[in-house]
């Protein structure tokens, strides 16, 4: 506990100094690598990413293990698990103040075996066991992907820090060498297998295995290592440009799937996972797109509600104890599509510019645009569709509720741009048909899950939406599938387990 | 009637029989303690035992090393073991016993396995557990409650139907190497029942081992059975029917003759036989003096009714007060109510209090302001009889009206706010338009400013409003009918004709027709958490899992009536025109006492509401030093325990907010001063009761068949909770996953429904804070009336006969009497 305060209070104190105009990176360690990989170095990265990361981490730590310590009393394991966790954290914390990329990638190894120790903290749970070794699995495969990568890279561009690649970049015109064609190629593998992408989203879903904490540490922190990564690399992924299209595509396909599976989930901790998975997508997407300010404000956004989310799961239940409203029948028509649609443009747009953002010039927020216009017509939606109702003071309550969305969504990516822009690469959008192509088909996709929940209630009868839902619902099967594969590496404990009930000692299981 | 029709009729029987024996499982939001073997209740409770021990492998009993530590501190002694063996007229004696415990290893009994259970073995992978996977995934599908946005299609058809529907687009057991499964199912009968028939057929079922094998398949898939169980239930009391268990024994059936039907190998045929003839090889039959759980578990009982009778049987009689008391009290019977009069009594010595169930004996269903469906407030077994409104006092109607559209579009702009948030094509922009909010949030949450949500009774009204709530015992002026959701024609309120005959059934069945103090207070209970999915299993159960408060706010105004007081006067009870009767409402968290209407205290009761306030306070201190060595804080001051409990209250990491009804063991029928005098340690249930004043003993069947069968479910379910926790508890609290909205939660990622309590209500960490047994019950009346009620009530007769609870009786003079279970009484 002590240590989780200490971080916060150092998390605090580097923001000040930082604040402070305290810029530098100190090496506190060096060591020289063979083979023209560079050095080893423990070296803080000082710049706007780091802190403002370090704060969100330590702040949402903090609250987490605030959470733990009272949530595991008189569990007999409770130091254990917060040992583990101050480790966990603490091996974060390094990746994202490190510097120099091999210290990054022990960092990296790091958190992921020590998040093991929290997410298998129940040993003799099967379920728990087969989703610890997913994602280690997982994890060892981005492991290597990371190496390699990073051995391309170091032995290109002769330095192993973070920092001189842009510097080292400039100097590159026209398209960049195969070797770090294929770093990046490699790079947005380790980033989506970290990320838990779609087909990869499995264990994600079953660390509902391990205690509630793990949940909302996992999701409101380390599933970012992925995302950091990309940030880390932008200068670089900034200047691949199938990569980039690369991570549209997954994040888009990813967020589709997932969101979709989100709506079937029946639990919910499951409806949760699901929907981090889409956000990480989401977010992906974001990167590919070259909006990385828009990327760390979705990260802080989603890290606090996420763990909000999770750390007050159990609260779900007091929505169904609470009075019953009149029943209202819904009808989806078209009219009400396009109504509600046009209002959110209005308002959207009118909202965009106002806050000043030039559409015509940043071409990837006309995507943005237009995702926040899908998004709050779900809200006239809701109520024009309901029959027999005044519906006046609703929606009255819901315009005033979209232009504050629309102010806060539009302020709040102004303010990420001063505050990060500094630090990243410029937008630069996909100027080529296949980049339009890609911006249309991003539109394509926010409008067609918009259509598909709209439609629902028609369309769910239909034997084609009924394949799906069933799909769906069983998560297209990616994640049986790999646990079979899994379980191809040794018993997974459920046969002890099944031998003590066997044995007439289940008595014994759970105590 | 031919061999076949003969036949028919006989496994529709047997799958009733089968069904029956499933207890229900109450869903989250009214979480009510239930018997898990309220099925078993035609067997004996030794019988019982060997059943689940032979089909589960887990029996009624804690495994040995639970009654070793007992014995080692002392909780059953030499004296009990030889007790506990006279009365199972064992042949053994205390040393022959003591030797074979020492000498025996823990029996090892294989449960009675399903076709999955020997395939999985066969093949080393966990059928049985992918199989309970998938329904439990189909069944939250279909039950779902509102936390899928995208609802499963098939809802409208039998659980069956839609199984057969989903099960052949389903393709996760091709994931497991099974191919060409639908050919199987789209071959599968109309009808549950002729699936049922087929599996049977199909797994080769010998005929004496069909009742086992029904039981067993629905024990496999038990949460979910109880879940169906309590869809039965509820159809049943609107006079309906619901066969949505026999649909699921159905799937679990099929899944078995399915996996038969692909997998014909001749090794597993071999083993599957073996299995089969575990089913017809009668159980082997020894004697239950020669158990050594049940004696271990008899003689455990027998130290605490040694103890309980004699602390009964010795306490000092109390003489008559001549004077009036200043203040009569009247609590729920729950156990946790025994502490608090305990403390209460002690601070002010001119108090009298009583216990009565909860719902102080109204029949009710309470609608909340601004909601169109009535919550039953009232114990499970009993239909409402009243529709009651909550109200705004002293409101017009434009006003009350202002605040329910108010209040509904509030909600209604929460709902679509809710949505906005999980809708697939809007929550990423909500997570960055919105998402930064969540920092203040964790922020207020975390130290307990807020609450994650609002509560369910406050959502959408301003704490003002919220505070002018309560009841209406009248009807509503058509005016407001109109205009509120109490708008139907239904009369609602307690109608003034029927008032004096509830007033007066309220008054006798707790004993209180005479001799009135100047206030009398009605004390409902309610616990204050907040995160927790089972919060409603620590309110009060009589209540049907809420707050005591409606009811005790309804029950003091019927009796402030001046009309209802009429009405009584004719009925031979005066209540003096000096009596006020006040409601509160007890805090089983915090154990403090919030006052309601103290409004119609007229200014010559003023000092006796200061004087009572200042007596509560003090009241709520000895209670929580006393509640404060369950928590380990034995040597605290007084405020750091106060303000511990407080945080309670408001942590929203708290999985024990308090001990609820943890340690419960007995039930006492008699009046107070019975046990006024006795430390019964928070685990009595007291119900206040004179048999003198009871003509005809009508109070007494009431008793016996109402509080009484609660009392014992509850004792049951803490009992099956902490004796199996695998099968009739919740397990571990912080892997608790709410599923189907409110239905219920999973442990972890998923696997079957869970029912009864988590680990953590029973356990601390270090030792178990529950102690499993039966309910004793001691009743204060005649024998032959006792014996009366028995002989008239069945479910009464089993409970007693069958020995599922202990039944003592208390004479005049105190001593003690126990009925035997040849039905004879007998000087304890």
């Amino acid at each position: 506990m002590g240590s989780v305060w200490f971080s916060l209070i150092c998390a605090i104190g580097a923001t000040g100094t930082y604040a402070e105009g305290m810029v530098q990176s100190t090496p506190y360690f060096s060591f020289d690598l063979p083979f023209g990989l560079g050095q080893l170095a423990i070296r803080t990265e000082v710049n706007d990413l780091t802190v403002v990361m370090l704060l969100l981490v330590a702040f949402v730590g903090f609250i987490v293990a605030r959470y733990s310590y009272t949530y595991l009393d008189g569990d007999s394991r409770r130091m254990y698990f917060l040992r583990w966790f101050s480790l966990t954290l603490g091996s974060f914390f390094t990746l994202i103040a490190s510097g120099n990329m091999w210290f990054f990638m022990l960092s990296w190894i790091a958190t992921s075996l020590f998040l093991n120790k929290l997410l298998a903290f129940y040993r003799d749970r099967p379920g728990a066991v087969l989703a610890t070794r997913k994602k280690y699995l997982l994890d060892r495969i981005a492991d290597v992907s990371l190496f390699a990568a990073f051995v391309l890279i170091v032995r290109t561009l002769h330095t192993s820090q973070f920092s001189h690649i842009a510097t080292a970049l400039t100097v590159m015109h026209g398209s960049l060498p195969v070797a770090l064609q294929i770093a990046s190629g490699l790079l947005v593998l380790s980033a989506v297998l970290k990320s838990a992408q779609f087909p990869f989203h499995g264990w994600l879903i079953q660390v509902m295995e391990a205690p509630t904490p793990v949940s909302a540490l996992l999701h409101a922190g380390i599933i970012y290592t992925g995302a950091f990564l990309i940030l880390r690399m932008a200068p670089l992924l900034a200047r691949v440009e199938w990569a980039q299209g690369a991570l549209i595509l997954i994040g888009l396909f990813a967020l589709a799937m997932t969101s979709l599976m989100m709506m079937t989930s029946t639990q919910i901790k499951g409806s949760l996972a699901y929907s981090t998975g889409a956000q990480m997508g989401f977010m992906l997407l974001e990167c590919g797109l070259g909006l990385y300010s828009l990327a760390v404000l979705h990260i802080i956004s989603h890290s606090a509600y996420k763990a909000h989310a999770f750390l007050s799961s159990g609260s779900v239940v007091d929505h169904y104890r609470a009075p019953v409203l009149p029943h209202v029948s819904r009808t989806a028509t078209v009219w009400n599509l396009v109504l509600s649609l046009l209002l959110s443009t209005f308002i959207a747009s009118g909202i965009g510019i106002l806050v000043g953002v030039h559409f015509s010039k940043q071409r990837a927020l006309i995507v943005m645009g237009v995702i926040l216009t899908v998004a709050i017509s779900q809200l006239f939606l809701q109520v024009l569709n309901k029959q027999k109702i005044k519906k006046s003071r609703l929606l009255l309550t819901m315009i005033v509720v979209s232009l504050s969305i629309s102010t806060a969504y539009f302020g709040l990516d102004a303010l990420f741009e001063v505050l990060l822009g500094r630090s990243f690469p410029a937008v630069q959008v996909l100027t080529n048909t296949l980049g339009n192509l890609l911006l249309g088909l991003i539109t394509a996709v926010f409008v067609g899950l918009l259509l598909i929940q709209q439609m629902l209630p028609r369309i769910r009868y239909y034997p084609f939406w009924q394949y799906v839902y069933v799909h769906l619902y069983n998560g297209l099967y990616m994640d049986m599938l790999l646990t079979r594969w899994v379980q191809k590496f040794g018993p997974i404990g459920y046969l002890e387990f099944v031998q003590k009930v066997k044995e007439g000692r289940s008595q014994e299981v759970i105590s | 009637m031919n061999a076949i029709e003969a036949n028919e009729t006989k496994l529709s029987e047997k799958v009733e029989i089968a069904c029956q024996r499933i207890a229900p499982l109450w869903p989250i939001q009214n979480l009510v303690a239930v018997n898990p073997y309220f099925g078993l209740h035609d067997q004996t409770f030794w019988q019982a035992h060997k059943t689940l021990e032979r089909i589960t492998g887990v029996g009624l009993c804690m495994p040995h090393t639970y009654y070793r530590e007992q014995i080692a501190n002392g909780r059953i002694t030499r004296v009990d073991l030889a007790e506990a063996l006279k009365e199972l007229r064992s042949s053994w004696d205390v040393s022959t016993f003591e030797q074979k415990l020492a000498e025996e290893t823990p029996a090892s009994v294989t449960p009675l396995p399903l076709f999955t259970d020997v395939l999985g073995e066969f093949e080393h992978l966990d059928w049985s557990n992918f199989v309970v996977e998938r329904i439990s995934q189909y069944c939250a599908a279909y039950f779902d409650e509102g936390q899928a946005l995208w609802a499963m299609p098939w809802r409208e058809k039998s659980l069956y139907e839609a199984w057969i529907q989903f099960a052949q687009i389903d393709k996760s057991t091709w994931t497991m190497g099974l191919r060409n499964i639908n050919k199987v199912l789209s071959d599968l009968p109309d009808t549950a029942i002729d699936a049922i028939r087929w599996a049977l057929h199909e797994l080769a079922i010998p005929v004496a081992a069909v009742d086992e094998y029904l039981y067993a398949a629905l024990l496999s898939i038990g949460g979910w059975a109880g879940w169906t169980r309590y869809l039965r239930w509820q159809a049943e009391l609107r006079k309906e029917r619901d066969d949505s268990i026999r649909d699921l024994l159905a799937i679990r059936l099929i899944w078995d003759a399915l996996l038969h039907k692909m997998r014909d190998r001749e090794k597993l045929h071999v083993q599957w036989l073996q299995a089969m003839a575990r089913y017809t090889k009668p159980a082997i039959s020894i004697q239950v003096g020669q158990q050594i759980s049940a004696v271990l578990q008899t003689a455990f009982e027998i130290n605490y009714q040694r103890q309980l009778a004699t602390s009964l049987s010795t306490a000092k009689e109390v003489t008559k007060r001549q004077e009036r008391t200043d203040v009569q009290a009247v609590f729920c019977i729950d156990v946790r109510s025994e502490v608090y009069r305990r403390a209460f009594e002690t601070v002010a010595s001119r108090v009298q209090t009583f216990g009565m169930a909860g719902f102080f004996g109204i029949p009710m269903e309470y609608v909340p302001l601004g909601s169109v469906k009535a919550k039953r407030h009232l114990p499970i077994f009993s239909t409402p009889i009243y529709r009651i409104c909550e109200h705004l006092d002293h409101a017009d109607p434009s006003e009350s009206n202002k605040w329910i559209v108010q209040r509904q579009t509030q909600m209604r702009v929460f709902d679509a706010w809710k949505i906005f948030k999980t809708s697939a094509s809007s929550c990423f922009s909500f997570v960055e338009a919105a998402g930064l909010w969540s920092i203040l949030k964790l922020i207020s949450d975390s130290i307990g400013w807020t609450r994650p949500v609002p509560h369910p009774d406050r959502k959408g009204l301003p704490e003002k409003i919220y505070r002018r709530l309560s009841p209406r015992l009248n009807s509503f002026d058509s005016a407001v009918k109109e205009t509120g959701t109490c708008m139907t024609d239904q009369f609602t309120g307690i109608p003034e004709d029927l008032r004096p005959t509830e007033a007066e059934s309220i008054l006798r069945n707790m004993g209180l027709i005479r001799d009135f103090a100047r206030i009398v207070l009605f004390v409902g209970h309610g616990s204050t958490s907040v995160n927790n999915p089972q919060a409603t299993a620590l309110d009060c159960g009589a209540c049907a899992g809420q707050s005591g408060e409606a009811s005790a706010r309804l029950a003091v105004a019927l009796l402030n009536d001046p009309k209802t007081r009429r009405g009584l006067l004719e009925k031979g009870i005066l209540i003096p025109d000096d009596t006020f009767f006040v409601a509160g409402l007890h805090d089983t968290t915090t154990d403090e006492i919030q006052l309601f209407n103290t409004e119609v205290l007229p200014s010559s009761h003023a000092d006796d509401l200061v004087q009572l306030r200042s007596w509560l306070d003090q009241a709520s201190q000895f209670a929580r030093l006393e509640r404060a060595s369950l928590f380990g804080m034995h040597d605290a001051p007084l405020t750091t325990i106060t303000a511990d409990f407080k945080r309670r209250t408001r942590d929203w990491a708290e999985v024990r907010p308090e001990w609820g009804l943890t340690g419960n063991a007995a039930f006492i029928v008699a009046p107070r001063s019975r046990t006024v005098n006795c430390n019964l340690a928070g685990r009595a249930f007291l119900h206040d009761y004179n048999w003198h004043d009871d003509t005809n003993f009508a109070t007494l069947q009431l008793i016996m068949t109402a509080p009484m069968i609660v009392a014992h479910w509850i004792n049951m379910q803490y009992y099956g909770s902490m004796v199996d926790n695998r099968r009739f508890g919740s397990g571990n609290k912080v892997l608790h996953n709410i599923v189907g909205g409110s239905i219920g939660v999973l442990e972890g990622n998923g696997g079957d429904l869970r029912g009864g309590l988590a680990l953590q209500s029973l356990h601390d960490g270090k030792r178990w804070i529950h102690e499993p047994m039966r309910l004793h019950v001691f009743i204060e009346a005649p024998r032959t009336a006792i014996d009366d009620v028995i002989a008239h009530h069945l479910i009464v007769r089993n409970l007693i006969e069958n020995a599922w609870l202990h039944l003592f009786q208390i004479d005049e003079d105190g001593s003690i009497f126990r009925r035997g279970t040849d039905k004879k009484w007998t000087r304890y």
